[in-house]
C-alpha cells in the first residue's frame, strides 16, 4: 500500500479482530469449543442425509434397545430406542437441527434488533436514553425463561413460535450489553475528537465507536447463544416447548424422564448433546474473552 | 448519598410502573375475555362481571384501567385462580417462601464455594489450580439444571437411595406453616420428634440446594477471579508485598475487601437467572414454590396466576436489586460518583 517507502515494511499490524482471532487461537481449549461447535454446525445442515431414520419414525418390534454396546442392543439402532422404538441417534441428529439450528437463527435475529435498539439508546442521551433504560430495567428483571413462557402462552405452542419468545427474551440482554459499551465508549476523549472534527452521529458510531465495541458484541453474542440452547431446551423439558412430536433435546429428555428406572439412556444421551453443545459455545466464549483482554492489554 | 438513594428509589418507581404496563398489555393480549383474565372468575354473572368492570374500570379508557390495575395488585388483590377459584394472594404467601428458602440456600452454598475457590483461582492465576477451577466452573455453568436434576434424582434417590427425591418433608411431620421457610417453621412448631423432622427437612433440602446451587457457584467463581485479579495486580497490594507483610494477610487484608464490593454488586444480576433455574429446580423435586404452581399454571391456561406470578418474580428481582444497591452505595463511597448515579 502507501507505506511501501517504510521501514516497517515487511511489518503488517494486524487488525483489531485479527489480532484477537490470532489470540483466540492460541487456546486450545477454545479451538475445541470451535471445532465441537462447528461439528454440531454442519450436522445442522446435513442432519438428514447422515441420520439412520427419519425423525419420529418409530418401530413397533425395537422398543426400548439398549446401546449397542449393551449385550442385548443392536447396532443398527446405535445409541438405543425409546419406549415407542425411535431410534435415539437420529432423533438426536434431527435435534442438533430443532434446538442448537433454531437458537442460532433465534441468536441472530435477537442480536440484530438487540443491538440496533442499543445503539439507539447507547447514542442518545438525557430523557430518551433514560426512559429506554426503565423499560429495559423492567423487561430485565422479569427471568428469560418465565417471559418466553407467557409469550408462549400468549401465541400458542409451536416451533416457531418458541423460536420467537426465546428471541424476545434475549432481545433486553443486547440491548443492555450495547448500551453499556456504546455508553462507555461516548465519553472517551477520542469520540470527543472525532465529535470535533464535524463527524456526524452516524460517523461517529460507524467509525469511531463500532469497532471499538465490536469484540464485546461478539462476546455477548456466544453467551446468547448458550442461553438460547438452554431456554428452548428448557421449554422442550417442561413440555411447554417444542410440540411433543418434534426431535428436540429437552423434550427427549423430558420423554426419557419417564424411563429413567428402565431406560437411563433416554436420558443421558439427550442430556449430553445440550451439555457438549453448551460448554462448545461456552469455551468458545470464554477464549474470545481471554483474546479480547490480553490482546488489547 | 441521599440524592442517589433518592434517584435510586425514583427509578425504583419507574421500574415497577413499567414493569404492571407490561403485565397489563400481557393480560390484554392472552386469549379470553379481559374482565376474566383480570379477576380470574370464569363466566362472570351479570352482577359479578359488573363489579369486576367497577372494580378495574375497564368502561373507562385504557390509562384509568391501567391505574386501577395497579392499585388492586398493590393493595394485595391479584384475583382468583381460573381453575380453583381460591385468592391468588393467599396462595403466594403460602408458597413464595419456600422458593425464596431454596434461593437463599443456593446462594449461600454457592458463595462459601465460589468466593474462597476464586480466591484461590486467583492467586494461582494461569497454573494448574486455576485452569482446573476455571474449567470446572465453566462445566458447571454449562451443565442444564433439568438434566443434573434428574441424574442426581436417578442416581442418589433410586439407585443408592440416600436421599428423598420428592417434597420439602415428610408427611408424618405435622409441622404447621407460620413463616413458610421449613426449618424455621420446625424450629417454631411443638412437635415430638424436632430433631428427626431437622434431618428430614435437611434431607430433603439436600438436592435441590446443591442442584441449584451449581450455576451460580459457577459465576461466583468465575467474578471472584476477574477481580480479585485486577486488585492482586494494583499497586497497593506490590508495596504491602514489599513491605513483607505475609502473603495470606495481604490476600485478606488487603485485596479481598476491596474485590468483593463488585462480587456483591454482580451478584444480584445473577437473581434473575437465579429464580428460571429455581423454577426448573422446583418442577423436577416437585418442590413446593411459587415456580413448579406456576409451570401448572401454563398447563392449565390460568393466566390470573401467571401474570401474578411474573408480576412477583420480577418484583422480587428488581425489590432486592434496588435494596443491594442502596446498600453498596451506603457502604462504598466510590459507588457514589456520577457515573454510578446515573443510569
Amino acid at each position: 500500500m502507501a507505506r511501501s517507502d517504510s521501514i516497517y515494511q515487511e511489518d503488517t499490524i494486524p487488525t483489531p479482530l485479527r489480532h484477537i482471532w490470532l489470540n483466540f487461537i492460541s487456546y486450545p481449549v477454545a479451538m475445541l469449543g470451535l471445532w465441537v461447535f462447528i461439528g454440531f454446525l454442519i450436522i445442522t445442515l446435513i442432519a438428514p442425509f447422515i441420520a439412520p431414520y427419519p425423525p419420529g419414525l418409530q418401530h413397533p418390534d425395537a422398543l426400548l434397545f439398549p446401546p449397542s454396546w449393551h449385550e442385548d442392543g443392536q447396532v443398527s439402532y446405535f445409541l438405543g430406542t425409546d419406549d415407542l422404538g425411535r431410534d435415539i441417534l437420529s432423533n438426536l441428529l434431527h435435534g442438533v437441527r430443532t434446538t442448537f439450528g433454531s437458537s442460532l437463527i433465534v441468536t441472530i435475529f435477537a442480536a440484530f434488533i438487540g443491538i440496533f435498539l442499543g445503539i439507539l439508546s447507547g447514542m442518545s442521551r438525557g430523557l430518551k436514553s433514560s426512559i429506554l433504560n426503565h423499560i429495559l430495567d423492567a423487561t430485565l428483571a422479569i427471568p428469560s425463561l418465565l417471559l418466553a413462557i407467557v409469550l408462549v402462552a400468549i401465541s400458542g405452542q409451536t416451533m416457531i413460535n418458541v423460536m420467537i419468545a426465546v428471541g424476545i427474551a434475549l432481545v433486553p440482554q443486547f440491548v443492555r450489553a450495547t448500551h453499556t459499551a456504546v455508553h462507555h465508549e461516548l465519553s472517551r476523549e477520542y469520540v470527543v475528537a472525532a465529535k470535533l472534527d464535524g463527524a456526524n452521529k452516524f460517523q461517529i458510531f460507524y467509525n469511531v465507536i463500532l469497532p471499538n465495541v465490536l469484540n464485546a458484541l461478539i462476546v455477548q453474542f456466544t453467551l446468547a447463544i448458550s442461553i438460547a440452547i438452554i431456554d428452548i431446551a428448557t421449554l422442550g423439558f417442561l413440555r411447554i416447548g417444542a410440540p411433543a412430536s418434534t426431535s428436540e433435546w429437552g423434550t427427549m429428555l423430558a420423554d426419557g424422564v419417564d424411563l429413567i428406572f428402565i431406560a437411563p439412556w433416554n436420558v443421558t444421551f439427550p442430556g449430553m448433546a445440550i451439555f457438549a453443545s453448551v460448554l462448545a459455545v461456552n469455551f468458545i466464549g470464554y477464549g474470545l474473552q481471554r483474546a479480547v483482554k490480553e490482546g488489547l492489554g | 448519598m441521599w440524592f442517589y438513594i433518592a434517584r435510586r428509589v425514583n427509578l425504583f418507581v419507574f421500574t415497577v410502573a413499567v414493569l404492571f404496563l407490561l403485565v397489563f398489555v400481557m393480560l390484554n393480549a392472552l386469549p379470553g375475555e379481559l374482565a376474566t383474565n383480570l379477576s380470574g372468575i370464569q363466566n362472570p354473572t351479570m352482577a359479578q362481571y359488573d363489579a369486576i368492570v367497577n372494580q378495574y374500570q375497564l368502561d373507562k379508557s385504557w390509562f384509568n384501567q391501567y391505574i386501577s390495575f395497579i392499585k388492586q395488585r398493590i393493595h394485595g388483590d391479584f384475583g382468583v385462580s381460573f381453575s380453583d377459584a381460591k385468592p391468588i394472594y393467599d396462595e403466594m404467601l403460602r408458597l413464595l417462601p419456600a422458593t425464596i428458602e431454596l434461593c437463599i440456600y443456593a446462594m449461600t452454598i454457592a458463595l462459601l464455594l465460589g468466593l474462597p475457590l476464586g480466591i484461590i483461582a486467583a492467586v494461582y492465576y494461569k497454573k494448574f489450580g486455576d485452569f482446573f477451577l476455571l474449567g470446572t466452573s465453566l462445566i458447571g455453568y454449562s451443565i442444564p439444571v433439568f438434566w443434573l436434576g434428574v441424574i442426581a434424582i436417578m442416581y442418589f434417590g433410586l439407585d443408592l437411595q440416600w436421599l428423598p427425591v420428592a417434597g420439602k418433608l415428610n408427611l408424618l411431620y405435622q409441622v404447621e406453616q407460620v413463616t413458610g421457610f421449613t426449618l424455621i417453621d420446625i424450629y417454631l412448631s411443638d412437635i415430638q420428634y424436632k430433631q428427626l423432622a431437622y434431618q428430614d427437612a435437611i434431607a430433603h433440602l439436600i438436592m435441590p440446594t446443591l442442584t441449584l446451587a451449581v450455576i451460580p457457584a459457577a459465576v461466583v467463581i468465575r467474578i471472584t477471579r476477574t477481580t480479585m485479579l485486577e486488585e492482586l495486580n494494583a499497586n497497593y497490594i506490590k508495596a504491602a508485598q514489599a513491605r513483607g507483610q505475609h502473603p495470606l494477610s495481604v490476600i485478606f487484608h488487603h485485596a479481598l475487601p476491596n474485590a468483593i464490593q463488585p462480587v456483591l454488586s454482580q451478584i444480584t444480576l445473577q437473581l434473575s437467572t437465579l429464580l428460571t433455574s429455581a423454577m426448573v429446580t422446583e418442577v423436577i423435586f416437585s418442590w413446593p414454590g411459587i415456580g413448579q404452581w406456576l409451570i401448572q399454571a401454563t398447563y392449565q391456561q390460568n393466566y390470573t396466576i401467571i401474570s401474578a406470578g411474573v408480576l412477583v418474580c420480577a418484583g422480587f428481582v428488581i425489590v432486592v436489586t434496588v435494596i443491594s444497591d442502596i446498600l453498596l452505595i451506603a457502604t462504598t463511597p466510590r459507588r457514589r460518583s456520577a457515573e454510578y448515579g446515573s443510569v
